[in-house]
């Protein structure tokens, strides 16, 4: 379970002191998936920036299961990433010079996992293993770095607008990907999104605004991923 | 404008940096070798107003010109004189000059007469000499401080500086006539007015020098080489080829021009590259924004004119370059012409220096850097906006992905982040390259420098003096004795050599002089049966152990092969046993004129025609070596300093480059280690390679340019491939290299997630 506590962040801005995140809490459970809303600039990616130890926050502390993340050394918080979290973007920063194969294989061997063929066929790569990445749609690039993320083998999976730049069709395709994935695996996906629709597919709902969480909501009702609507 | 441009370097603090350093450097260096030479010149044309002679020469007296003349030697020699000048239509002037040693040999003077019809002094100082008055040699006046006024006593004669001047004739001044170098500490030569010139004894057989009256240069030539034919000359020496006037100077400029050459050709490829990645680099930064301007309607020129600013950073760093360059020029030439006599005439900044060297590279910089930002932006906006990647990758690329397996994953990925930029391979390639280069080179003359004094040096174990005297009657076993004997070889195809002094070796302690064959073996001089020639002379002539030459002595003729070639390089003497000498009939009987000792020996009065000590030809030596020593000290601390802002602008660039794959592999946990053993430690291995590359090149080169030098100089200088000092220069480019990707791991570390998050 991931616990933040009274999570607060600043940022400069020139001699202005901008919070980024003030006294934010959140708790996520070991398989839930959680869905960020706000508008821009509320601190969604913040957060889940320190969330995922990325960065640092000024004030606060975030838990994993009981340890404290927030006081660890650069070095121990790349490990903690190593080990613990996977992340997909909007753009999918595939690196250019590497075959779709051997993209994913940034994610497996950090996990020293040689066994991710079934990720290759759920997200349907068989086809394009050889391809470079300028040989590929953004679906497809979304997907490569979908099962890169998941190669590794998280405990958690961070998610920043993973839909942003698709179409209807092919985000959803996208989500359901998501959904399946952490249903079979039971891990925590947590996803910022503009689009208010896909909070129907999440355990939780937070919704953000200014640096604050000012609603969050457990959802009953758990939608499958095809039957979102999209906004 | 000037705002955009200053944001565009501050944009690039590093790379306009390495920039800035570089180009200031190679025009620096270009200046000082570019100027010095022109000062040369200069300083030669002022001196040459004194109307210097085109050729010097000797005259065969034969006994029958003897005879005509009623056995009067001066004045068969003024006729023969004269039938030669009508023959050539040439004007000749005897050359007289009195030798002079101090006591204890530690100073050596030549006296010349002051008044001359060609070869006129150039006066730096003062007028030419009253009756009790003397002109000295400019560069003896100013290692010694003397100045108009002063008294200067000679074998006990005071006499009173009229002025200090250069002598034309004497430009790379031989004071002592056995090979003694220049030494303007114990040398000087001086000039008297013609009343007190007449109480010198003048030496026997004074050259002559001569001009042409008339006629072009090239009809000149020709007559030269006629002269060179001619039976009634014992030589002509032309002035360009004379060490004294042209030759040493020529090859001292053609040395410069080399060197400059060599290091500007590679520090301009160097500027050029960096150029070409730093806007490389910069475009693929501010994709975005130069997208967004071509979607709003610039066009690519328009786009790309802001990379024109560069030219004003080469410009600035060209001309502060080429100002330093220009300051430095009279302390470079100072140590240049050390051992020639020739005054400093300082030149005016030079426009036209500043313009080629500045300039027109800096304009040409900049031309190629513009267009290959126009090659850079000719994409469509939205590509250059969404940053899309429609890079192809190479086949190298593909290959290599294909290596890559579960097991050795950042390795693999290595060589592919190696091989996926070219012009960043290729500058790393030649930044080990550049490296190597300039430290071997330099290293490669410093130990020639010290290979040509050992090699000289070897074999010569009189710590004390030679000397020459016309008979040697009481002899002891400890000095070792030779007749000497001036004369010419003449080769094969009828060509003549210089002379040379044949030193027939007789009996003695044969330790006190040893000479070497190229295998280093002790060479038995009496056993030899023909000539034994040193490496200096068989290249100049064309020589090879068995040919056969013609030893010409004053009109003595005497056939005589070639059996050996000392491994020495300097010099002008030939060695010859007795034994082979008397049955070939070069020597008649068993006679001495000249011996070697161990011993320090008394200094009387004038008797001795020359004396040399080993210590004064190990410094003699030293003089002339160390001008190339220091250069050898300024080109090294010049490539380490080029060498490591070229590596350390690389690995920068290698980082610049991939930073967005750093990003994403720190943002999955890889750590700083991992990344930049996957992104930099390859390049180490690129830059051994360049080094690897410069070995050979290096050596080739510096055998080509010391073998030019070689041809008008008076040794040679042997171009070794020293391992030693290799694995030196390999070992100080890894631990450059490797200190720099140490230092710059810390970059790694400064890359954050940031890098793609934020746009
Ligand atoms: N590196 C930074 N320096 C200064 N201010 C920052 C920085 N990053 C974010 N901010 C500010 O912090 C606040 C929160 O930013 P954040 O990126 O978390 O918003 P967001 O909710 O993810 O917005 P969006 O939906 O547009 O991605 C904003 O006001 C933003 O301007
Ligand atoms: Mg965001």
């Amino acid at each position: 379970m991931i616990k933040v506590s009274n999570a607060v962040k600043y940022y400069k801005d020139g001699e202005k002191k901008i919070a980024a995140l003030s006294e934010v809490s959140l708790t996520v459970g070991n398989n839930e998936l959680v869905v960020i809303l706000g508008p821009s600039g509320s601190g969604k990616s913040t957060l889940i920036n320190v969330m995922s130890a990325l960065d640092r926050c000024d004030m606060g502390k975030i838990e994993y299961d009981g340890t404290v993340i927030t006081d660890l050394p650069d070095r121990k918080m790349t490990r903690f990433r190593r080990d613990n979290v996977g992340f997909i973007f909007q753009e999918y920063y595939l690196l250019p010079d590497l075959t779709v194969e051997n993209n994913i294989r940034m994610g497996a061997s950090l996990a020293k996992n040689t066994d991710y063929g079934e990720i290759i066929s759920m997200l349907d790569l068989d086809q394009l293993m050889k391809r470079m990445p300028y040989q590929l749609s953004g679906g497809q690039q979304q997907r490569v770095a979908i099962a890169r993320a998941l190669a590794k083998k998280p405990q958690v999976l961070f998610c920043d607008e993973p839909t942003g730049a698709l179409d209807e069709a092919t985000g959803k395709q996208v989500l359901s990907l998501l959904q399946d994935y952490q249903r079979k695996n039971n891990i925590a996906i947590v996803m910022v999104t503009h689009n208010q629709g896909i909070a129907a597919m999440a355990s939780k709902v937070v919704r953000m605004n200014s640096g604050r969480i000012i609603s969050e909501e457990i959802n009953q009702n758990i939608a499958d991923a095809a039957d979102v609507r999209w906004a | 404008m000037v705002n955009r441009w200053l944001s565009l370097y501050k944009n690039n603090k590093v790379n306009s940096i390495g920039i800035f350093i570089i180009v200031l450097l190679t025009i620096l260096l270009g200046t000082v070798f570019l100027e010095t030479n022109q000062a040369m010149e200069r300083s030669m044309a002022l001196v040459s107003q004194g109307e210097t002679q085109d050729f010097s020469y000797l005259l065969n007296i034969t006994a029958d010109d003897l005879a005509a003349a009623g056995y009067d030697y001066p004045t068969a020699l003024a006729n023969k004189n004269e039938v030669i000048a009508e023959n050539y239509q040439i004007v000749w002037e005897e050359r007289p000059f009195a030798m002079v040693r101090t006591a204890g040999g530690k100073e050596i003077f030549r006296i010349y007469q002051a008044e001359r019809t060609m070869d006129r002094l150039y006066l730096t100082a003062g007028t030419l000499p009253a009756v009790g008055e003397m002109v000295v040699d400019e560069q003896y006046a100013k290692r010694h401080g003397l100045e108009v006024g002063d008294v200067f006593t000679v074998s006990g004669i005071d006499y009173t500086l009229s002025g200090r001047a250069v002598f034309p004739d004497q430009l790379y001044p031989l004071v002592d006539n056995t090979g003694l170098q220049y030494d303007p500490g114990s040398q000087a030569i001086l000039a008297l007015c013609e009343e007190d010139f007449a109480q010198w004894e003048t030496a026997v057989n004074s050259p002559m020098a001569g001009r042409f009256s008339g006629g072009t240069a090239e009809e000149n030539a020709k007559m030269l080489e006629r002269m060179q034919e001619d039976e009634n000359f014992f030589y002509v020496t032309g002035a360009q080829d004379n060490m004294q006037i042209g030759a040493a100077i020529t090859s001292q400029q053609n040395m410069n021009l080399i060197i400059m050459g060599f290091s500007m050709g590679i520090l301009g490829g160097i500027a050029l590259l960096l150029v070409i990645i730093t806007i490389t680099q910069q475009i693929k930064t501010e994709q975005h924004n130069l997208g967004v301007l071509k979607a709003m309607g610039y066009t690519n020129i328009q786009i790309s004119a802001k990379y024109l600013g560069y030219f004003f950073l080469i410009l600035a760093a060209a001309v502060i370059g080429y100002l330093v360059g220009h300051l430095l020029t009279g302390s470079f030439y100072g140590l240049q012409v050390a051992r020639f006599n020739l005054p400093f005439i300082k030149g005016p900044i030079n426009y036209g220096n500043l313009l080629v060297m500045g300039v027109i590279p800096a304009a040409a910089i900049t031309l190629l850097a513009f267009l290959t930002s126009i090659m850079k932006v000719r994409r469509p906006a939205l590509h250059l906006i969404k940053d899309i990647n429609i890079k192809k990758n190479g086949i190298t690329v593909r290959r290599r992905n294909k290596k890559i397996t579960d097991r050795n994953y950042l390795a693999g990925i290595r060589k592919i982040i190696l091989f996926s930029n070219l012009l960043l391979f290729v500058f790393i390639l030649f930044g080990g390259f550049a490296l190597g280069v300039q430290i071997q080179f330099a290293y490669t003359t410093y130990n020639m420098t010290a290979n040509i004094s050992q090699s000289v040096m070897e074999g010569i174990n009189y710590q004390s003096d030679v000397r020459f005297i016309d008979a040697v009657e009481d002899r002891s076993a400890d000095n070792y004795y030779f007749y000497d004997r001036a004369g010419k070889l003449e080769l094969a195809d009828a060509k003549e050599s210089k002379l040379y002094n044949l030193l027939i070796m007789g009996s003695g302690d044969r330790s006190l002089l040893q000479l070497y064959d190229s295998q280093g073996a002790i060479i038995d001089i009496n056993e030899e049966d023909g000539l034994v020639i040193n490496r200096h002379i068989a290249l100049q002539n064309g020589l090879a152990i068995g040919d056969l030459v013609n030893f010409d002595s004053g009109g003595q003729v005497t056939g005589v092969p070639i059996s050996n070639i000392s491994q020495s390089v300097y010099g002008t003497t030939i060695y010859m046993g007795q034994r082979a000498a008397i049955e070939r009939g070069i020597l008649d009987a068993e006679e001495y004129n000249g011996m070697y000792s161990g011993e320090a020996v008394e200094f009387d009065a004038n008797e001795h025609l020359a004396i040399v000590q080993a210590d004064n030809l190990r410094e003699s030596l030293d003089q002339s070596v160390g001008m190339f020593r220091v250069t050898s000290i300024i080109l090294f601390m010049c490539g380490l300093v080029i060498g490591t802002t070229i590596i350390l602008l690389s690995i920068f660039g290698v980082i610049a480059n991939y930073r967005k794959y750093i990003a994403v592999m720190k943002i999955y946990g890889y750590s700083d280690r991992e990344c930049s053993y996957a992104a930099i430690d390859g390049f180490r291995l690129v830059s051994m390679v360049g080094f690897l590359i410069s070995i050979p090149y290096t050596f080739l080169l510096a055998t080509i340019m010391f073998n030019i030098i070689s041809a008008g100089s008076d040794m040679i200088y042997p171009v070794e491939f020293n391992i030693p000092s290799t694995l030196v220069c390999f070992g100080l480019t890894m631990i450059i290299t490797e200190i720099l990707i140490r230092a710059t791991k810390r970059k790694i570390t400064g890359i954050s997630f940031r890098e793609i998050m934020e746009h």
